[in-house]
Parts: structure tokens; C-alpha cells; sequence
């Protein structure tokens, strides 16, 4: 009754590993993205900050419809990436890596772009008059003070992608063992008769798995508020 | 002005030629000076543009037009489009509060310009933490320090950065009365003992009396004077009517401030007059410190200073009370013989006389009108300027002194 098939197990596993590449992928550009609308002053930043937050307010199954038309086999970027890299989206579990990153995206713009703001930008005017080039500035002021947030954001992307559903079956469809992440697995066996003691268990594994992204993202923020205020 | 304060023996003098023009939405600064000067203070009232010169300096904001050259290296020349970022100019700042790094404790905040800065003496850091008094605190959190101790870990953090100059942007503004006593002496060794000139940034009257060798007095992002603080500090007219800024003068509102009674004005604060005199004795049964000075005794609150040291005292203009004869059984324990050599009067109550005092020094007392006009004081008057002792307390009392 506990245990997981091996369909289930093979779901969790596929779950876990989409959204952790999605999540480290992200990362980098996220991290840029989030000191660009932090520290930036441009033209088109608002046109900017809209684009980034677009997936948290478009449907789902937008998103992936989008990520289809640009990223399938056919679309104009899908069909660069393989024919200059090797790397194809449509219909692999990178494609569901791919949904993921852009769906989680903006929470971990949004989480690493408030850590920085929440830092007193004269501190790194403080580091220049001490002799550290805006990189090591940046480097051993602005990241190490915004590292929990940083991190808070990752877990949030994490638990996101754990979740999304819509912009991943748009996008790659239901194929188990390359793209039947936990959600669409248990939407299948919610469809399959009989299927009800598979669906409990992988809805557990996965009320089980937010509970313990969400704890851990309060925890990290617990510890930006802490180490910003310099008292440990 | 260059060369007025003079280095102190020992000490390279770094010059700084400062030349700015910052002109934006309501703000002017139009600054121009040069020094040599160990102990250089910006004077003035908030909003007078000290800071902005300060982080003009240190290269944290471009002027409109300018040049900026120190020790001989041209950081700033905005007509030929040089512009050395803040970063490579080896001039440490000291900001108003700390701006410690919350992340580090006070050793990796120390050590932090450290690594940045070439070869140096191995007990460099050790001199600098002996210096300042914070050893103890070394493995603490910025957030677990007082004010006083941060702004002093500041400190710290700025000189082992070796820099060439080092910024003071009104380090104690943030503090409560005790801890200013507090840091003043550190602040005082820096001045003495640190190889590197200050410029102290300050609104604070007595703090720059007892820290400068020379002042800048800015008002409305110009120079209004410059020279060493006895002279600049206690002037005889406001610097408004003779620097000729502030064209449209409010008659009616700036009554009190012209007066010198109100600080609301750089041009017009209350003069503080400057003058040195020797320990004498201790008077351990009424805890005063006697200073003899060659136009009488001083007795001031407090064990201060050893016998034989010079004492620089800082005498505020409306502390002083003036007399035609010696004044018999008086309260005040000062009395200093001199002759009127200026008055500065204008319509209003309150005008000020300047006293050459026997030997050397000059004070500039505060008197009303009325009394200039009954005691028949004009150049050349002797007169007493009592002066209360317990308005020279140890606050206003340089505890080490080398002002030479």
C-alpha cells in the first residue's frame, strides 16, 4: 500500500532530477538578472522586470505552448541548439528541465533581487574606498550578504518545478521514464481506474517533499535577516 | 592657503588641489582650495556640501567640472576625461556610521583592505588595533558593538588600508554625547601618530576647534574662509556679509543667526576663539588644572594634561563676560588681560570684540550693543575677558597637544 511502483519511484526520481538541473541552470542568469534589477539603472528596466514575471501570471499551458513554437525541433531556437550544440528540448526530460526553469524563474529573481536591495549599497562604496575593484566588491560584500536569499530563491524554484504541471505536458507531453515528472504522473493515475492508491502516494511524496523545500526557504530568510543585521 | 598649517616634522606633506563644480536640481558647489595640511576640517551646516566634497575626493561622485589632484596624481580632470575610480586612489573613508560589514566579524573587517594594499609592515595591524583600543573586540559581530566602538573599528579598517589620505565624514554625528568624549582622543592619536593627513568633515564646532590645524568653513557649496581655526572659527564679522554668497540675505530671519547666537547658518555660528596655554598645577582638593598663560591664569574642571604640556583650550564667544578694570571678588576663575583690536557690530543687539591678548592669542567675545557703547570700547581698549570655567570642560580641552 506504502510503497512506490516502479513507475512511481521512476516519476519522484525524474521529478527530482528535472528540478534540480532547472534550478541550477537558472541560477547563474537569475543571479544577473536580479543585480541588474536591483542595483541597474537602464531604459526599458520596468520592460524588463515585466518579462521576467511574465510566467508567474500567464497560464501554464501558455508558457509551454510558447516554449514549443520557439524550442520544439522545428522552432527557430530549438533547431540552432541542435544543430550547434547538440541539445534538443522537445519531447526529453530536458525540455520538462527547460518548463521548469522559466516557471520558477521569477520566484528566484524576485527572492535574490530582494536580499539585494535589502543591503545597504554604500557597503560596497565602503569596500571601494578600501581598495576592492567593483568585482570583489561584489564578490565578498554584496554575494555573501545576499547568499541566503540566494539560496532561499533556489529552494523556491526547486519546489516549483517539483510542481508545475501545465507548461511541462504542453511542452514535452506524458512520455513515463523521459518526461512523466510526479505531477503528471499522478495526473495520469487519477484518469486510470483503480488508480487511486498510486495517486495518494505520489500526492504524500509530494505534500512530503514542498513541506520540506518550504521549511528550509524560512529558514535560509530567517538567516538573511539575521546576518544582514550583523548580530551573528 | 597651501602651506598655512605646515606639516608637522616627520611627516610627508600630502597636498591635495581640490577644484569642483557640481551644479543640479537646486544644488550648487562651487569649491575650489588647496592644503597641506596634516589636519584639514570642512566646516559647515548641513547641506553646506562638506560630504559632497569628501565623496568628490574619494572618488565615489563625479563633478560637473573639476580637477582633483593629491600627492602630485591627477585622480579627477574632468575636462580631459580622467576619472581614477574610488577603488585604485588609496584614499580611506571613515562614513558617519561605520558602515561595517555585517557579515564579517571586526578582524575580517579590519583585514579587509588589508589584503587589497601591497607589502606592509607585519605589525601594522597590530599598531593600528593597539591604537585604537579595540584588541578586545576583534572576534565580535559588527551588530554586538556600541557606536563608539564601531565608528572606531571603522577607523581601524580604514588605516590598514594605507591609504594615502584618509576621509572623515562626520564620524561622531551619530553618537550621544559620552561616546564623541569617547572617540575623541582616538581620534586625536590618528592625527598625531598616524603617517597618513586627515580631512574631517564636521557641523560640529568643537570638534573641528579641537582637531583641525586648519579649516575650510563652507556655506552653500563655497569656501567662505579658510585659515587655521584659531582665526576662522572666531571671527569678528560672519562670513556672510564678507564672502559676499548668500546674496539675498533674509533681514528679519536672520537676525538671531547674525547675531551669532543661533547655529542655523555656517555663516553665522557662534565664534569659538582658540587659544594655547601651559599646565601649571593640579588642584587635587577643588579638582582643577591650572594653565598659565602670559595674559593670566586659567582654571578649568578636570585633571588634564601633565605639568609642562600645552593645553589647546576652546573659549566659546558667549561664555565670556568683559570688564574696563581688573574685576575684584568675582566668580570666574579666569581673567585675561588684553586690548580690543576689532569690533564687529551691525544693527543687531548683539555685537562681537576681538581681544589681542597679552602674549599671544586672540578671543572673540560676544557683548550686547548697549554694553560696546557704555564700557566706550573701541581698538585699543584694555579690557578683562572672564571667562567661566565651567564652560571649559574637559570636552573642549585637546588632551594631547601638538599643534605646532
Amino acid at each position: 500500500m506504502f510503497a512506490l511502483s516502479v513507475d512511481e519511484w521512476m516519476a519522484v526520481r525524474l521529478s527530482l532530477k528535472v528540478a534540480a538541473v532547472a534550478t541550477i541552470a537558472a541560477l547563474p542568469l537569475a543571479l544577473a538578472v536580479a543585480l541588474l534589477l536591483a542595483r541597474g539603472r537602464f531604459i526599458g528596466k520596468s520592460l524588463l522586470d515585466s518579462l521576467v514575471h511574465l510566467p508567474l501570471v500567464l497560464p501554464p499551458v501558455v508558457v509551454g505552448y510558447l516554449l514549443l513554437i520557439g524550442f520544439g525541433r522545428r522552432g527557430p531556437l530549438g533547431e540552432w541548439l541542435e544543430s550547434h550544440l547538440g541539445l534538443v528540448f522537445s519531447f526529453r526530460w530536458t525540455g520538462a528541465a527547460l518548463a521548469c526553469a522559466v516557471m520558477g524563474f521569477p520566484l528566484m529573481v524576485r527572492a535574490i533581487r530582494l536580499s539585494i536591495e535589502a543591503i545597504d549599497p554604500r557597503l560596497e562604496k565602503a569596500a571601494a574606498t578600501l581598495g576592492a575593484s567593483p568585482l570583489r566588491a561584489f564578490a565578498t560584500v554584496t554575494l555573501p550578504l545576499a547568499l541566503p536569499g540566494v539560496l532561499a530563491g533556489a529552494v523556491l524554484c526547486f519546489a516549483k518545478a517539483l510542481g508545475e504541471f501545465g507548461a511541462t505536458i504542453t511542452f514535452v507531453a506524458n512520455i513515463p521514464g523521459e518526461t512523466q515528472t510526479l505531477s503528471a504522473a499522478l495526473y495520469n493515475a487519477t484518469q486510470t481506474p483503480g488508480g487511486d492508491a498510486g495517486a495518494l502516494r505520489l500526492t504524500a511524496v509530494s505534500v512530503l517533499l514542498s513541506f520540506v523545500a518550504l521549511a528550509g526557504s524560512e529558514w535560509l530568510a530567517r538567516r538573511v535577516r539575521r546576518r544582514v543585521s550583523g548580530l551573528s | 592657503m597651501a602651506g598655512t598649517a605646515g606639516a608637522p616634522p616627520g611627516f610627508g606633506a600630502v597636498v591635495i588641489e581640490f577644484e569642483a563644480v557640481i551644479d543640479r536640481g537646486g544644488f550648487r558647489l562651487d569649491c575650489r582650495f588647496a592644503s597641506d595640511s596634516q589636519a584639514l576640517a570642512l566646516f559647515g551646516r548641513s547641506g553646506a556640501g562638506k560630504s559632497t566634497v569628501l565623496a568628490i575626493l574619494a572618488g565615489l561622485l563625479k563633478p560637473d567640472r573639476g580637477r582633483v589632484v593629491v600627492d602630485g596624481e591627477v585622480l579627477l580632470d574632468v575636462e580631459r576625461g580622467r576619472f581614477v575610480p574610488a577603488h585604485r586612489r588609496r584614499i580611506g573613508m571613515v562614513f558617519q556610521d561605520a558602515l561595517l560589514f555585517p557579515h564579517l566579524d571586526v578582524r575580517g573587517n579590519l583585514r579587509y583592505g588589508l589584503s587589497a594594499a601591497s607589502a606592509r609592515p607585519v605589525s601594522l595591524f597590530d599598531d593600528v588595533v593597539s591604537m585604537l583600543g579595540i584588541a578586545h573586540l576583534l572576534e565580535r559581530r559588527p551588530g554586538s558593538l556600541s557606536g563608539g566602538e564601531r565608528q572606531r573599528v571603522a577607523i581601524g579598517r580604514a588605516l590598514l588600508s594605507q591609504p594615502r589620505l584618509l576621509l572623515l565624514d562626520e564620524p561622531l554625528s551619530a553618537l550621544d554625547i559620552e561616546r564623541r568624549a569617547e572617540i575623541m582622543p582616538y581620534i586625536e592619536r590618528l592625527r598625531d601618530e598616524a603617517r597618513c593627513p586627515l580631512v574631517y568633515v564636521s557641523h560640529a564646532i568643537d570638534e573641528v576647534a579641537r582637531i583641525a590645524r586648519e579649516v575650510l568653513v563652507l556655506d552653500e557649496g563655497r569656501v567662505m574662509a579658510s585659515g587655521p581655526p584659531g582665526e576662522v572659527l572666531a571671527p569678528i564679522r560672519t562670513y556672510r556679509g564678507a564672502g559676499g554668497a548668500g546674496a539675498e540675505e533674509d533681514e528679519g530671519a536672520d537676525r538671531a543667526d547674525r547675531a551669532g547666537l543661533a547655529g542655523a547658518s555656517t555663516a553665522d555660528f557662534a565664534p569659538v576663539s582658540v587659544i594655547e596655554a601651559m599646565v601649571q598645577a593640579h588642584d587635587t582638593a577643588y579638582g582643577l588644572t591650572v594653565l598659565s598663560h602670559p595674559a593670566g591664569s586659567m582654571s578649568v574642571p578636570g585633571m588634564i594634561g601633565k605639568v609642562g604640556a600645552t593645553a589647546r583650550l576652546l573659549v566659546r564667544s558667549t561664555d565670556i563676560a568683559l570688564a574696563l578694570q581688573r574685576p575684584q571678588a568675582v566668580s570666574f576663575r579666569t581673567v585675561l588681560v588684553g586690548t580690543v583690536s576689532d569690533i564687529g557690530r551691525d544693527a543687531g543687539p548683539i555685537g562681537r570684540v576681538e581681544i589681542a591678548l597679552r602674549g599671544e592669542g586672540r578671543l572673540v567675545a560676544l557683548v550686547t550693543r548697549q554694553a560696546i557703547d557704555e564700557l566706550r570700547l573701541q581698538p585699543g581698549s584694555e579690557v578683562f575677558a572672564m571667562v567661566k570655567a565651567s564652560a571649559m570642560d574637559e570636552r573642549s580641552i585637546a588632551s594631547r597637544l601638538a599643534s605646532r
